[in-house]
């Protein structure tokens, strides 16, 4: 049954070359040359893939012909007997796409024939574009194909397609359907999203796949800067005559926009999407929506997924929402109040945390109830900190200061100043005012602005002036000085770990010889060390 | 003005009554009169002088004023300055000066100082003296006298006589003749002369006839000539000799030839016992000088002595402690300087162990035989003998075949091999050594569990005190590998995080402690030892039992770092709590209803049981041993030993370190819900209710009242609004608010100012000197001119008085 090559050949010349009607059905043994891939091994595929990809790329040329003689659009028939020979023609054509199809669809592996089948698929839809259309010329796109592609390609499938890293799709037919039309094309853009938008709306089509590969073939075919809406985008349009219809920016905007918010409320995606998600919502997300503040539910979810880095990043999306957009969210600073724990100075991204942080609390109408919990909270937090977590907490803490003096009261407290020179009822006043403190910061309130910070005083920052490392000691001398200098440059400091500290050491010269010690302390492995038995 | 000047001249004058006709009646009384004049004679001179300005109009200068003035009177000339006086005052100061110039001129002449370096002011004082002296002692040793006024100088001359050359160099004379004469007395042949001139002073009773000077220079004449040919004859007979001599040799020559050799030999024999005598001769000759020894010191001296020295580290230590480095550095510079001395230094009382080449060796370290071996190893070829290992294989090698409690002689031996001052070279490989020895030990603390502990032990610590005693030395190449070790510890930890630390690191950072000051303010070793102690103390997972008790031992070792400089330590807070929170025997459950959830725990499983059944629970060593096995079997006491470790450590920490912080409450209450989950399952630890106790009573003590940092004096603001003057005089110069900048604007003015007027008196003076040099010059022309007028004047009328002479004689001759 299988036909080799050769014989492949000599039928689609000889269909292409003449238009004999006789030799018509040989397109029919051709077209179903296709085997089922449902469950196709990838040992017997190796040998039967370079066959099916010369057959796929036989029967191109041959159904293009067919478009050329008009063979295919029955309306263009001008008597009974050839209608019905175009509408068999017809069907042929459907069979052969619905073939194409199912190899893109179901082949479980990474084949070849898949990729040929997507180009040569998508060569169809531009020939339909063109002979299909109401008349010679006339404005047409065949989006009902373009659909049965799209369900083709949400559909297929295979195992460990998703890139653990960034939850990217791996899936090469997608890759290539992103790249080179999706990207390129505006049309294809437009219709893409609009069928999109249609097919999210049918009940069981796309909710019964993976979601986590559903979300990672739409990362992977929207994650680039070549939108339709993009102000600098570069694109063609794929059919000669596009309709008018797709123009329409604003439909574009409001078919990205639902299919958007459907994957997102999809559930089930993995962390790295959402990460994925967050670090791309700004520039490739919010400026193609209408109405970005939508995405507050998405953002309320990330934030309560619990992962530090997914919470911090989710609040940057707020916040970049609250200033462009006036969304309304109250607990904005309560929630990045949660984010400063006890675990905040071990972990790597520490840094990215604190330049955040540095973002939101710019500006200077925040209350200084607020602004004393941060400050007194991070100090606090630097008890138990390596030193360069100290390193850019101090900086941060110093510019906190700078801009909202209010908070000055936790680093100087003219009130329990005793001054020699005064009378002695001030004194005993300033005394008994020492003796009755007490500490009203409660370090486990939930909320900032109850914290009681700012009746608090930041010993922490005055212990660590008594810090074993030379500079961090120093740096934190900086509150006992004026505050003469306007802010500290924070990238200086943020980026210190153990790493650096000791790289800085390593390559130090000998200048001097360092000190000895000149007591006598005992044997070292004996009593020097108490509490050890070596 | 009407008229001539003469007449305005004499008009005026008679106005004032000087000339003409004066008061004719009142004249009548003739004494009065008088008086009155005398009287007028001042006011007589100021009338005179007023009527003389007024009629030399550029005597005086006047300025006009161009405004009129406030009261109205327009009073157009004031006079301001008398240019013609004040020139020629100027004129005559001038001349004065140069007249004084040129008086002195050509006569008077500076002394030229000629002493070195007097006035080079880049030398000091005892510097110059210094110099002078040494010029002085040159110019001595150079000339050829020592010393003028040294009488012992001239030994040879056993009768310094009258004749001889005196002090200054010149012969002593009478009446212009030499004294010297006197000396003939001396010579025999010349004692004839003596009796023949006594003879012929009997005969004419006076004194000698003074010879004349003819016959002075016969003699001197004669006596020059007879010397000549003495001379010439001994010349000649002198080459008469070396001529035969010459014609000989080839005779001599042949007979020394024909000597045998034996004999010679034997001389050589002989001399050997002779130059062994002068070999000791030179020895005894280059032999130190006996020089009194010090006096023994009493044990009270000995005692001050190490008090102040001890005292004086102690000042240094403190100072680098505060991060006052220049006065660091200069001890630092003086342990370098220690050389050769350090051996016999200031650890010779300490442990015994100072090694000294022979003669100072110690002999409690080695037994009297083995003194008298090593003195000889050590000066012949020992380093055949005893190589000095530059890797750690070598040394390993080395130490191979020995027992373990050999190491430290044989260490011992290697270091007193290679002493610096035994061969050149010998720093360098001591120096490799030392870093050598010190990987050695780390090394040999890996190998823990393997042999006797104990006996381990005991080597470590005798080789680390040698290493201490090295590090005094060959600090540089001992900080260079401690630096290297802190860089490979860090990037062990960073590639196997899980289980990255070992005993030989421990071992190290003890041996920092122990060999480096760890109290500075900044130290090249200590710094990063603790950067990296505090990264293990926080990055290292507390999974294991192991970790868990390698940390609490790092955390005594970072305690005891501190226990000088009590400074602070941020990871030990967190290791502590972590450590605790991973130990305490409860459900993670339990552990959120109580707030203990703050810190991550990265391992359920080492939880201590849930309640202690012996008694002996107030053991805290914790064993290094035991910990280092692999596959050791913990048991529940070890954990209990374990959480009583880490707490007797809190309270080290407290006690020693957190009590004088200002943020102690704060740190206390971090712990406070870890003590009571605690106290709940071991009411009867010891340890804990200690601790509990003491966190009570310092909480009661400290002060805790809000921090007054900035308690400066405020800073004060510029101020930008414009100053407007009530009463502004555009009289006043300047109203510079700036006191210094309109200080400095003074100045300037004052500056520009003096500067403009002596340049004018410069060119006056430059003026007045070329005046002066044309005048001079004139003068001398005119001097010239008329002597040579004068002279021709004189020639010619010499000539014409000779010429009307000549006519004379001529007419007489004429007229004969």
């Amino acid at each position: 049954m299988a036909l080799t090559k050769d014989e492949i050949a000599t039928c689609a010349k000889r269909l292409a070359s003449s238009n004999d009607r006789r030799h018509y059905n040989d397109i029919v043994k051709l077209v179903s040359q296709y085997p089922t891939m449902s469950n196709v091994e990838l040992g017997t595929f190796e040998n039967e893939e370079p066959t099916l990809r010369y057959l796929t790329l036989a029967l191109l040329p041959v159904f293009r012909k067919l478009f050329t003689r008009g063979q295919l659009n029955p309306t263009k028939a001008s008597s009974a007997s050839e209608k019905q020979f175009f509408l068999w023609c017809r069907k042929l054509y459907n069979s052969f796409k619905s073939k194409l199809l199912h190899c893109i669809s179901t082949i479980p592996f990474e084949s070849s024939l898949a990729l040929d089948c997507l180009d040569a698929y998508m060569q169809l839809i531009n020939q339909e574009a063109i002979h299909l259309a109401s008349h010679e010329d006339a404005p047409f796109f065949p989006n009902k194909t373009l659909k049965a592609l799209l369900v083709a390609l949400f559909k297929c499938d295979f195992p460990s397609s998703v890139d653990a890293a960034d939850g990217h799709s791996k899936n090469p037919v997608v890759l290539e359907f992103a790249q080179s039309y999706y990207q390129k094309y505006v049309d294809i853009q437009y219709y893409f999203q609009a069928e999109l938008a249609g097919l999210t709306l049918e009940p069981d089509s796309l909710k019964n796949h993976d979601h986590t590969q559903l979300m990672a073939k739409w990362l992977s075919i929207m994650n680039h800067d070549n939108h339709y809406t993009s102000g600098d985008a570069d694109l063609e349009i794929f059919v000669p005559q596009p309709p008018q219809a797709m123009e329409n920016e604003n439909q574009f905007r409001t078919n990205l926009e639902k299919n958007w918010l459907f994957f997102l409320n999809l559930g089930g995606l993995s962390a790295t999407q959402y990460k994925t998600t967050l670090l791309i919502l700004h520039k490739r997300v919010i400026p193609h929506f209408h109405t970005p503040t939508k995405l507050m539910d998405f953002l309320t979810d990330s934030y309560d997924l619990g992962d530090h880095v997914l919470s911090l990043l989710a609040l940057n999306g707020l916040f970049e929402l609250m200033k462009r957009y006036n969304l309304e969210y109250p607990r904005f600073y309560t929630k990045l109040y949660h984010l400063v724990t006890p675990g905040l100075m071990h972990v790597k991204h520490r840094s990215r945390f604190l330049r955040l942080t540095d973002l939101f609390l710019s500006s200077t109408h925040i209350s200084a109830n607020l602004i004393a919990a941060f400050i007194k909270r991070l100090a606090r937090l630097t008890l138990d900190a390596p030193p360069g977590a100290i390193v850019s907490v101090l900086p941060f803490i110093y510019n906190l200061l700078k801009k909202h003096p209010t908070c000055m009261i936790m680093l100087h407290d003219p009130d329990y100043i005793s001054n020699t020179f005064a009378e002695p009822d001030q004194v005993a006043l300033v005394k008994e005012r020492r003796s009755q403190y007490q500490d009203p910061y409660q370090m486990d309130e939930p909320n900032p602005e109850l914290t009681n910070a700012i009746g608090s005083s930041l010993w922490e920052l005055d212990s660590l002036t008594n810090h074993y490392h030379p500079n961090v000691a120093t740096l934190a001398k900086i509150f006992s000085q004026p505050f003469r200098k306007h802010s500290y440059n924070m990238e200086d400091f943020l980026d210190w770990s153990y790493d650096s500290l000791l790289q800085a050491e390593v390559t130090r010269r000998l200048k001097i010889s360092p000190a000895l010690e000149f007591e006598e302390q005992g044997a070292p492995l004996g009593n020097y060390i108490t509490c050890v038995n070596w | 003005m009407a008229g001539s000047q003469l007449k305005e001249l004499k008009k005026s004058l008679k106005e004032q009554g000087f000339t003409g006709q004066t008061n004719v009646k009142k004249g009548s009384k003739k004494g009065n009169k008088r008086q009155a004049r005398e009287y007028d004679r001042d006011e007589r001179a100021q009338q005179i002088s007023k009527i003389r300005e007024q009629f030399s109009p550029f005597e005086l200068k006047m300025n006009r004023d161009k405004r009129p003035s406030q009261t109205g009177k327009n009073t157009a000339h004031k006079a301001a300055g008398k240019p013609g006086i004040s020139k020629q005052i100027g004129e005559e100061q001038r001349l004065a000066a140069h007249e004084a110039r040129e008086r002195r001129k050509n006569k008077l002449g500076g002394v030229m100082d000629r002493r070195f370096g007097e006035k080079n002011k880049d030398l000091t004082e005892e510097e110059k003296m210094l110099e002078r002296f040494t010029r002085e002692r040159q110019a001595q040793s150079s000339s050829k006298k020592k010393s003028i006024f040294n009488l012992d100088d001239d030994e040879n001359e056993d009768f310094p006589t009258a004749g001889s050359e005196d002090l200054y160099g010149g012969t002593l004379t009478h009446y212009g003749k030499s004294l010297a004469v006197e000396d003939d007395f001396e010579d025999g042949d010349l004692g004839l002369d003596q009796t023949k001139r006594s003879a012929s002073g009997f005969e004419d009773e006076g004194p000698a006839r003074k010879k004349t000077k003819a016959e002075v220079m016969k003699e001197v004449i004669a006596k020059s000539k007879f010397y000549k040919q003495e001379r010439q004859k001994a010349k000649e007979k002198l080459a008469e000799e070396i001529e035969d001599v010459d014609e000989e040799f080839d005779d001599i020559m042949s007979e020394l030839a024909a000597i045998p050799k034996q004999k010679t030999q034997s001389i050589t024999k002989e001399d050997s016992s002779d130059k062994q005598y002068d070999v000791q001769v030179r020895e005894l000759g280059l032999e130190k000088r006996a020089v009194p020894a010090d006096r023994t010191k009493t044990q009270e001296e000995i005692d001050q002595e190490n008090l102040e020295k001890r005292q004086k580290l102690e000042q240094a230590r403190i100072h680098r402690m505060s991060g006052m480095d220049g006065i660091g550095e200069d001890d630092d510079q003086g342990v370098e300087d220690l050389g050769d001395d350090f051996w016999v230094g200031e650890n010779s009382e300490d442990e015994g162990e100072h090694v000294d080449n022979g003669f100072d060796m110690d002999d409690v370290q080695l037994p009297g035989d083995d003194r008298g071996k090593h003195l000889e190893n050590s000066q012949t070829a020992v380093s055949s003998i005893v190589p000095c290992p530059q890797t750690h294989d070598d040394l390993m090698d080395y130490l191979e075949n020995h027992n373990l409690q050999e190491y430290p002689s044989l260490v011992k031996g290697i270091i007193r091999a290679y002493q610096p001052r035994l061969a050149a070279g010998n720093k360098e490989l001591l120096s490799t050594f030392t870093g050598v020895l010190l990987r050695y030990i780390l090394s040999l603390s890996d190998s823990y569990s393997d042999g006797d502990a104990k006996e381990l032990g005991e080597t470590q610590n005798e080789l680390i005190t040698i290493l201490k005693s090295m590090a005094q030395k060959y600090n540089d190449s001992l900080s260079l590998t401690c630096q290297e070790i802190v860089n490979d510890i860090h990037l062990r930890f960073k590639s196997q995080r899980s289980h990255g630390l070992l005993v030989s690191d421990l071992v190290f950072f003890t041996l920092v402690g122990y060999i480096f000051s760890t109290s500075d303010h900044y130290h090249l070793v200590v710094t990063p030892c603790n950067v990296l102690m505090g990264e293990l103390l926080e990055q290292t997972k507390l999974n294991s039992f192991r970790n868990v008790a390698f940390g609490a031992i790092l955390a005594r070792i970072s305690l005891t770092y501190q226990r000088l400089a009590e400074r602070f330590v941020p990871e030990l807070v967190y290791f502590f709590e972590k450590a605790l929170l991973t130990l305490l025997p409860i459900s993670k459950k339990d552990r959120l209803s109580k707030g203990l959830s703050v810190i991550k725990c990265d391992s359920n499983d080492l939880k201590a049981p849930s309640s202690i059944s012996f008694k002996e629970s107030d053991e805290c060593t914790l064993s290094l041993r035991l910990v280092s096995a692999e596959d050791a079997q913990v048991t529940e006491k070890d954990k209990i030993a374990l959480v009583c470790n880490i707490l007797a450590s809190v309270d080290d920490a407290v006690s020693k370190i957190w009590k004088n912080l200002s943020c102690l409450p704060e740190l206390v209450a971090t712990f406070e819900p870890i003590m009571t989950a605690y106290r709940q399952h071991y009411p009867d630890l010891k340890p804990l209710s200690t601790l509990a106790d003491k966190f009570k009573r310092l909480e009661t003590l400290n002060e805790h009242y809000p921090l007054a940092l900035q308690n400066h004096r405020p800073l004060s603001i510029p101020m930008h609004t414009p100053k407007f003057e009530e009463s502004f005089n555009p009289e006043k110069k300047s109203y510079d608010p700036d006191r210094t900048r309109s200080e400095l604007n003074k100045m300037k003015a004052q500056l520009k100012k003096d500067r403009k007027f002596t340049m004018k008196e410069i060119r006056k003076d430059t003026k007045f000197e070329a005046r002066q040099q044309i005048d001079q010059k004139k003068k001398e022309h005119s001097d010239y001119h008329a002597r040579m007028a004068r002279i021709v004047n004189q020639i010619s009328t010499e000539e014409g008085a000779e010429k009307s002479k000549y006519e004379r004689e001529k007419r007489l001759r004429n007229s004969k």
